[in-house]
């Protein structure tokens, strides 16, 4: 289990550093949230 | 060294009579045993003594049968070993009771093989002292850790053995544990006796000794010096995780120290306020602005497109293109601000921001200009405002490097909570359990 | 207690040791051969003391007790030592330059058999106290208590470190 971490472990920095260098995001997609007005919502104390 | 697994030498012994109750007694090691036990009467006879006088008469209710027959041979460690004695002891506090076969072997000396619930050790006794500090004892570079501190007394013998054995002799012990090992105190009046207990899974004994199934215990719970190869994996899977945790984190200092981070260009966009209350913003409805042509440096990289209105009990909403001059490339976002506050039963309460930014990845450097379209509502009159818009370039993410952290924590924190259970349990028979509060 | 009689049933025919004279072993690098022996008797059993010879004119003494083996040589500096009566299990006691040793435990001994060429003072029934001491890393120590006072120092070892040979054949074994 150690030997699979650690590969996984080494290929994900690896990636990461990839990713940074490339401009690369991930999981790319729109994550910031509503884009239309939603109006005040229902207020809760 | 002849004598093969599970087999019982045909070999002299010397043989004389119990004075006590007149029994032949076998004695294999005269040389070397200095008492043995009668088999039928259970008294202690002196066997340096040439008129083999009883040590001490014993009660043969209290009978116990050793799990290993006394006399049968066995491999342990590529060497051969014979089961000569049998002690019972009792830890005098809580009465508990453990079994310890003493082994011989006329080359290397003797052994201990303890049996305690159901767990097995091989115990050899060592000649160096270990140091101390506060509960932990130190034999060179090994750490052990204080699990049991009692007194404990001789319960049961049978066999021979190579001092005066008495049922009764109480002795202070004490146990410092390092799975798979233990390093066991036991102090007399006399002298002082380290010994060092390995781990032995129960097979590997029943499999040297030939013991039948019936024989043998079920382990109870986990041993203070057994194995954990849960401890074991996280072990070195927490030191994977902080290597990796170093290596991410010494990563994105460097993403974030050689970034661009740049305003490629800002500005105040004006755009009439309405008192429209409909919440849907509407491109036709909207007013359009396109601004003049900007620079954005590097081959490629993103770019953070921020965006402030002076809303208040209002929205703001922009759809937006950044279109390169000269390949026409377009990159579309639509965003919101909004902000609404007010007092209810005596709270004041506020929703939304006036800020809201959005990044987009992989931008070609080159000449660029925007295209917005500005929808808005809920303002309280009409009048002219600005909205503030800011294009920055090359600018340092978060998001994979959390992403990161995530996927690198899920294993080691699984493995470390399941080593934790396996040492709570471990230490759950010790007064000296780092899990729990002394009390 | 009769130490006589240990004596006599101690001797040759209950002999299960692994050694005799002319078994050969190697120590810190050196080649040696075992020569004589003196067994000792204390009140609660028996040990071997095997005198050996190594190449040259040294000689050492091959301590054979429950299991446990040694080497040990005269040590020439015995001023420093205690006296008898002040030595207790577990006081600590420096013998220079080695270092400081732990009393292990005391013992009245008695020699009770002796074969081959063995040194002009070990004779059969000479009595002493002999305080057997452990150090760091294996090292070890005793001190002899008798008309003089005399040092070993050593070390354990484990007897496939010896790499023995011409040992004594022992019936099962």
């Amino acid at each position: 289990m150690d030997k699979v971490y650690g590969i996984f472990g080494v290929l994900l920095c690896i990636y990461f550093w990839y990713a940074n260098v490339n401009n690369i995001r991930f999981f790319e997609g729109e994550t910031a949230g509503h884009t239309r007005p939603s109006g005040p919502g229902v207020h809760h104390k | 060294m002849a004598g093969s697994a599970g087999t019982k030498p045909a070999k002299k012994v010397t043989t004389f009579s119990c004075s006590k109750c007149g029994a032949p007694v076998s004695v294999r090691y005269p040389g070397h045993s200095m008492s043995a036990v009668c088999d039928r009467c259970f008294s202690v006879i002196d066997t340096t003594n040439d008129a083999f006088r009883v040590i001490e008469t014993y009660f043969k209710q209290m009978q116990v049968h050793p799990r290993i027959e006394l006399g049968s041979r066995g491999e342990l460690n590529d060497k051969t070993w014979e089961v000569i004695g049998f002690v019972v002891r009792e830890d005098i506090a809580s009465a508990f009771k453990w079994e310890e076969y003493l082994l011989f072997n006329p080359y290397y000396g003797y052994r201990w093989l303890t049996c305690n619930n159901g767990h097995w050790s091989l115990v050899t006794t060592v000649k160096e002292k270990p140091d101390f500090s506060s509960n932990d004892a130190k034999i060179g570079d090994k750490k052990y850790k204080l699990f049991y501190r009692g007194r404990a007394k001789v319960f049961f013998v049978l066999g021979e053995f190579y001092w005066k054995v008495a049922v009764g002799e109480e002795v202070w012990m004490a146990d410092y544990i390092r799975p798979p090992e233990m390093l066991s105190m036991e102090e007399d009046r006399a002298q002082k006796v380290w010994s060092i207990s390995e781990y032995i899974e129960p097979k590997v004994v029943q499999e040297a000794f030939n013991v039948d199934d019936g024989s043998m215990a079920t382990p109870v719970g986990v041993a203070p010096n057994q194995p954990s190869p849960e401890t074991q994996a996280w072990k070195k899977v927490g030191m994977y995780w902080g290597i990796f945790l170093a290596v991410l984190t010494a990563l994105q200092v460097l993403h974030c120290s050689t970034v661009l981070n740049r305003v490629e260009y800002e500005v105040n966009v004006p755009y009439m306020t309405k008192q429209d209350s409909t919440l849907v913003a509407d491109t036709k409805k909207a007013e359009s602005w396109t601004s003049p042509v900007f620079e954005i440096a590097k081959d490629k990289a993103n770019v953070e497109i921020s965006i402030k209105g002076d809303v208040d009990n209002s929205w703001l909403y922009v759809y937006g293109e950044l279109v390169n001059d000269d390949t026409n490339e377009t990159f579309s976002f639509e965003r919101t601000v909004e902000y609404y506050h007010g007092v209810d039963d005596g709270e004041s309460w506020s929703e939304g921001h006036t800020t809201d930014r959005i990044t987009i990845g992989n931008v070609p450097g080159g000449k660029y200009y925007f295209n917005l379209d500005i929808d808005n509502g809920g303002a309280k009159a009409t009048e002219r405002k600005t909205m503030y818009l800011e294009l920055k370039r090359d600018i340092a993410g978060y998001a994979n490097y959390l992403w990161c952290l995530l996927f690198i924590s899920i294993l080691p924190i699984c493995v470390f909570f399941r080593s934790r259970a396996t040492e709570v349990a471990r230490w759950s028979d010790s007064d000296y359990s780092p899990y729990q509060s002394s009390s | 207690m009769d130490l006589e009689s240990i004596g006599k049933m101690a001797e040759l025919q209950f002999e299960i040791t692994p050694f005799q004279i002319g078994t050969t072993g190697m120590y810190d690098n050196r080649k040696f051969e075992i020569i004589g022996r003196l067994k000792v008797a204390y009140h609660d059993g028996f040990w071997n003391e095997w005198y050996t010879i190594f190449g040259g004119d040294d000689t050492g003494w091959l301590a054979e007790a429950q299991g446990f083996l040694g080497m040990c040589f005269a040590h020439n500096d015995t001023s420093q030592m205690p006296s008898v009566e002040t030595v207790q299990p577990g006081k600590l006691i420096e013998i220079k330059p080695n270092g400081y040793y732990e009393v292990e435990d005391i013992r009245r001994v008695h020699c009770i058999f002796s074969e081959g060429e063995l040194p002009m003072n070990a004779v059969q029934g000479r009595r002493s106290t002999s305080v057997d001491l452990a150090g760091a890393n294996g090292k070890m120590a005793t001190i002899e208590y008798g008309e003089t006072v005399r040092v070993y120092t050593g070390l354990y070892q484990e007897f496939d470190d010896f790499t023995f040979q011409n040992l004594r054949r022992l019936d099962g074994w």
